[in-house]
């Protein structure tokens, strides 16, 4: 099977000790090869860094004016540049350490690119304002830093420069690629951190300690990195809103920094716009404006449709007290002189009228903050078969006070005392009104502060409804950004909690049913989904799933006539609007005998965020009905009893973001089953044949990039055939020479093996080449050897290595390599 | 066919005298390539050899068929506890007819000095080699006398029997190239040596010389041109740093038992017909080389240099 391998060149006899080739004497020290092969590594990272660096300074100059071929047209050319006079200063590495000229040539690049300025100014009649000049003359200095970047301080200088440039276009740049071509540069500059720390680590190791640098995790510590980045990204618009929490802002995310610039991100010194001001985010000092804009009343009546007005009396299923049945009668009467009464009976309105009066294409407020979230503007709670009247406010006894928090007014909206403990986190939201004519202001469930810059007095607010504030003027001022500091229920804990009463004592009226046959159908209902079920959380559970799942939510009223007996169609059809399906929830808990109250507002939907903005538009067509039950004393919790609807949670743990990156990733893959499946399929090849493919990569690589001596071309050679053996868990150890590791391997190709040791040996320690030494001889003795110890060759010497270590029949040449006297290799003169 | 044909060995003057070299002390010691191999490095690294093994293992007629090998004076000493210096380096007699003192010179004034049994000598004759070993002269009476360049001692101690005897000193030990043991033959060898015995034909070595005048010298000098890169050297100068902090030796290599392991490396090589030292060529000789002067028994010795060895990465082969 083996072939011979002659070779017409011949080693040269030498009497003079050689000296490494790579080996250059510094202080007189000389450096190992492998110190220097490290340091061109790092000065190549330095080089791809300054490149990438060089295309986002190109990029944001550009400001999207250019077109995209002009742009790599002049990145490329500039590259070739780059690259060409770093292959000059390689060559010179010898001619550069005996005149040290970098530093000026440095320089001449920073002073040449400021003076170009006025030339080109003149002559050009183009050129660049201050900050771009600045940093043109910067990126110059950086790419000569790069090329020159023989030693470590101009190699990090460089680097800064990058970074310092990296910093200035984000902050600049409009385009999103800039972004993401700095992320390119950060995660590279990982590899280069790292590769540079190894670098200099080498070099003051004491003579016999060797390390290796660890070249997996030059690119493992990058791809973890983007990884990372990829999977908080791909959490969704919650896990991104939860990230930028962590990120310093100027006023955006609630950090307040007085130094901060104007017109960086959306804090509170944002400059205001002229053109068109509702185009910015929330503004503290916009301007009030009136328009025509619709109440909540119109925005309630366009999403569910006009209200047919019937006057029933509350006739409760049990019996009241005297004194606070006449408090009912005023309230009531109160409420429907205001018109604040929700009616269940309503009347389909015709397309003319509805397109007359449409209120839901134009975005009332803006809400940043995580969503979706659940803003309360009334809360009803007693129910006369037909109609919803709304909860008195809370009383004068219960003021609201003003405090200040880092010199800010915060209204502070007092709460009774509880008995559970509940609420894990506390979440901050930003309303901006555009669009909305009320002066309530819409808030979470356990709205706990409140907050409108420059509004410092106490009076300027009331209640409106437990829970519930408004202003005291016509209209909340319009682009003024309002601060809501809510408390965040944790599910988790509420259905572990043991201390669930469902009632205070107190909540008479909550838990209050008419006197209506369709009392009885929703009360039989209730039992019937609940028989078996012990009072608590899961008879709450058991009825919003039931119909979350089994009925149909339509936004409007389908009959054209209104019904007479609203709750018992809808639970007969299925299907109906929001209203009805909170309405029955919470009429239903009720007959059970817990306190509920159904309440109105907005829902803030998630699938609306708009992440370049970073808020979430909250448009007419969001207004939306739910139920709230008392769960203890002072303690409400939102039950969404309609389908599509989801409750706020506390912000997820890393646990469960890295689950919902995962989950959605796997949504993604199944959107676009066939890429996936092709990519699949593609990755299971690659990583069954991932042996081959490197293989096939490495040999690939070695004939197409060919070393130009014939020392070089060995040395390649030798390399390629310790990779492959790598490949097969073959790994030469350190300690063995390759001569002994390749003949204790059970390798077919004994010729192949002692003319790979040799031309190793010669390379590495001998003067190789010469005069007499053929060219082409050394190509093709090469070229034998890759086609000879190939990969399948290798294969099976590992296999048959790893029988013979499993039946324990240990190759000594393999294993032990110090020759013991009687068994000494020593070959003969003669039968070499 | 081998992969380089011409390499700086290409003398086939000397390529077939080593091969006779080769067959003569095969002869004389059967069954002992690997011994005589190690001889014949010695003998090129122009180092000196210690025998080390049990009596009647050969290394007296191993020795003598070296001696007759190389040409020149043969010098047999038989070592004894009564043994003088001088009856070595050589002694001044008073001439009564000249009136003067005469230099009579002694065993070490010969090409190669058999010391038989030399831990059986006084250290203060033992002594009085090192001079002759280290510099090549002797000194007596505060004159110097030059031996011959390609003086080379062969020096033969028995272990076992240790009533009577001076271990050799740490600085004499030095001053050998390597310690070899022969050990006891494969029993096929000694069956083969018993038919030769009934044939008389045992121990009938030709005595001639094979070196003719200068050859011996001219190819010490070939071996001592063989190159050793700056990685190579670097490899040596590591391990023998790393004998010098390995807990288990008493006595690091000294700076001279570095050099002499190059020689017998670059002896190797040039054996092999390179023309540079490769990293083979140190990890091979090192036993034998540590083993003399490591302070060591071989037994412990084998278990060191082992661990030396595995803990010192080989330099790269590929830059």
């Amino acid at each position: 099977m083996s072939a011979e391998i002659p070779l017409r060149g011949r080693v040269r006899s030498t009497s003079r000790p050689l000296l490494g080739n790579s080996a250059v004497a510094v202080g007189g020290v000389s450096r190992p090869a492998a110190v220097e092969t490290q340091e061109r590594g790092v000065h190549a990272l330095t080089v791809v860094l300054a490149l990438l660096a060089n295309l986002v300074f190109l990029t944001t100059e550009a400001d999207g004016q250019r077109s995209n071929a002009s742009l790599c047209l002049q990145a490329t050319l500039e590259s070739l540049l780059v690259l060409m006079a770093v292959i000059v200063v390689q060559r010179g590495r010898g001619w550069f350490a005996a005149h040290p000229l970098q530093l000026p040539l440095a320089l001449i690049v920073l002073v040449g690119s400021l003076l170009w300025e006025p030339l080109q100014r003149l002559v050009f009649e183009t050129g660049r304002p201050f900050e771009l000049l600045v940093m043109h003359s910067q990126k110059n200095l950086m790419l000569a830093l790069a090329v020159l970047g023989l030693t470590a301080g101009f190699r990090r200088l460089s680097v800064f420069i990058g970074v310092a440039i990296c910093i200035f276009c984000c902050a600049l740049a409009r385009e999103t690629r800039v972004l993401w071509l700095a992320a390119a540069y950060g995660m590279l500059s990982i590899s280069w951190l790292m590769a540079s720390y190894w670098s200099g680590l080498q070099g003051r190791m004491l003579p016999g300690q060797r390390t290796r640098l660890p070249r997996r995790w030059l690119l493992a510590a990058p791809i973890l990195g983007l990884l990372t980045a990829a999977g908080s990204a791909g959490g969704g618009h919650q896990v991104i809103s939860a990230v930028r929490g962590f990120l310093p802002g100027s006023g955006g995310d609630g950090e307040y920094d007085e130094f901060a610039r104007g017109g960086v991100n959306d804090g509170d010194a944002l400059v205001a716009g002229k053109d068109d001001i509702r185009s910015f985010g929330p503004l503290e000092d916009a301007p009030f404006a009136d328009s025509d804009k619709p109440s909540l009343y119109d925005v309630v009546n366009d999403r569910f449709d006009e209200p047919v007005r019937r006057n029933r009396t509350f006739q409760p299923a049990v019996a009241l007290p005297p004194e606070l049945m006449a408090e009912v009668r005023q309230r009531l009467s109160e409420v429907r002189q205001a018109g604040r009464e929700f009616s269940l009976v309503r009347r389909k309105r015709t397309q003319e009228r509805r397109r007359a009066r449409a209120v839901s294409g134009a975005a009332m407020f803006y809400v940043a903050g995580r969503t979706p979230l659940h803003l309360r503007t009334e809360v009803y709670d007693i129910f006369d078969g037909i109609n919803w009247y709304p909860e008195g406010s809370p009383s004068d006894a219960i003021p609201l006070q003003l405090v200040h928090v880092a010199g800010k007014p915060w209204l502070k909206l007092p709460h009774g005392p509880r008995g559970l403990e509940l609420f894990t986190h506390t979440d901050q939201h930003v309303l901006r009104p555009v669009n909305l004519r009320s002066p309530v202001i819409p808030g979470p469930l356990d709205l706990r502060q409140l907050h409108i810059d420059r509004v410092e007095r106490p009076d300027m607010f009331a209640w409106h409804a437990p829970g519930v504030v408004r202003m005291t003027g016509e209209t909340l001022p319009d682009l003024v950004p309002i601060r809501l500091l809510s408390e965040v229920l944790d599910p988790e804990r509420l259905r572990e909690s043991s201390g669930l009463l469902f009632a205070s004592g107190r909540e008479v009226l909550e838990q209050s049913l008419p006197e209506d046959p369709q009392m009885n159908h929703i009360r039989q209902l209730a039992l019937e989904w609940t028989s078996g079920l012990p009072r608590g959380m899961q008879q709450v559970d058991v009825i919003c799933h039931r119909l979350r799942t089994e009925f149909q939510c339509v936004s409007n009223t389908s009959a054209t006539e209104p019904s007479e007996k609203p709750l018992t169609d809808f639970l007969s059809d299925r299907r109906g609007p929001e209203y009805l399906f909170a309405s029955s929830a919470a009429l239903m808990l009720r007959s059970l005998g817990y306190s509920t109250r159904l309440v109105s507002g907005f829902y803030v939907r998630p699938e609306r965020y708009e992440p370049r903005r970073r808020q979430t538009p909250v448009l007419g067509e969001d207004a939306h009905f739910w139920c709230e039950l008392l769960a203890g004393p002072g303690t409400w919790i939102t039950v969404e009893s309609s389908p599509g609807y989801e409750v706020l949670l506390p912000p997820p743990g890393l646990l469960e973001r890295l689950y919902s990156s995962l989950t959605g990733l796997l949504q993604l893959a199944r959107q676009h089953w066939f890429l996936s499946g092709s990519m699949f399929a593609v990755l299971a090849v690659c990583i069954y044949q991932r042996l081959f493919l490197r293989d096939a990569l490495q040999t690939l690589i070695w004939q197409l990039f060919p070393a130009a001596a014939e020392r070089g071309r060995v040395q390649q050679t030798v390399r390629l055939m310790e990779r492959r053996l790598a490949l097969v868990g073959l790994r030469r150890p350190a300690h063995l020479t390759l001569r002994r590791w390749l003949a204790g391997l059970p390798l077919q190709q004994p010729v192949a093996v002692k003319t790979l040791a040799e031309l190793a040996d010669a390379a590495a320690f001998g003067e190789f080449g010469g005069e007499s030494t053929v060219r082409s001889d050394v190509w093709r003795v090469c070229n034998q050897l890759q086609q000879q110890l190939n990969l399948q060759c290798c294969r099976v010497a590992a296999e048959r290595r790893r029988a013979s270590m499993a039946g324990v029949v240990h190759d000594g040449a393999a294993a032990g390599f110090v020759p013991s006297v009687s068994t000494f290799p020593l070959g003969t003169l003669s039968s070499g | 066919m081998r992969l380089m044909q011409e390499t700086v060995l290409a003398n086939t003057a000397d390529s077939a005298v080593l091969d006779q070299l080769r067959t003569r002390l095969n002869t004389a010691l059967r069954g002992k390539p690997d011994v005589v191999e190690l001889v014949i490095l010695g003998l090129l690294a122009n180092g000196h050899l210690l025998l080390e093994d049990k009596p009647g293992l050969g290394k007296t007629t191993l020795a003598r068929a070296l001696a007759a090998a190389v040409g020149g004076r043969l010098a047999r000493c038989q070592c004894t506890p009564d043994l003088l210096p001088a009856d070595i380096t050589g002694f001044s007699l008073f001439n009564q007819k000249t009136q003067e003192f005469e230099f009579r010179e002694g065993p070490v004034f010969a090409e190669v000095l058999l010391a038989d049994e030399i831990n059986r000598a006084t250290p203060r004759t033992q002594s009085a080699l090192l001079e002759a070993m280290a510099e090549r002269q002797v000194t007596v009476d505060a004159r110097r006398y030059l031996l011959s360049p390609q003086f080379l001692v062969i020096a033969t101690q028995n272990p076992v029997d240790q009533h009577g005897t001076w271990p050799l000193p740490e600085a004499q030990l030095d001053r050998f190239s390597m310690k070899l043991s022969i050990g006891y033959p494969a029993p096929e060898d000694e069956s083969q040596m018993l038919l030769l015995a009934t044939r008389q034909q045992l121990g009938t070595v030709p005595d001639t010389p094979l070196f003719s005048p200068g050859q011996l010298a001219a190819v010490q000098a070939a071996v001592a041109g063989v190159s050793a890169s700056e990685a190579v050297r670097d490899y040596m100068v590591r391990l023998a740093g790393t004998t010098r902090r390995h807990a288990s030796v008493p006595l690091g290599l000294s700076p001279r038992g570095l050099l002499t392991w190059l020689r017998v490396s670059q002896a190797r090589a040039w054996v092999q017909g390179r023309s540079f030292v490769s990293p083979d060529d140190v990890q091979d000789t090192a036993l034998p080389v540590l083993n003399v002067r490591l302070g060591l028994s071989m037994q412990e010795c084998v278990g060191v240099v082992e661990e030396i060895l595995s803990q010192t990465p080989v330099p790269e082969y590929t830059g």
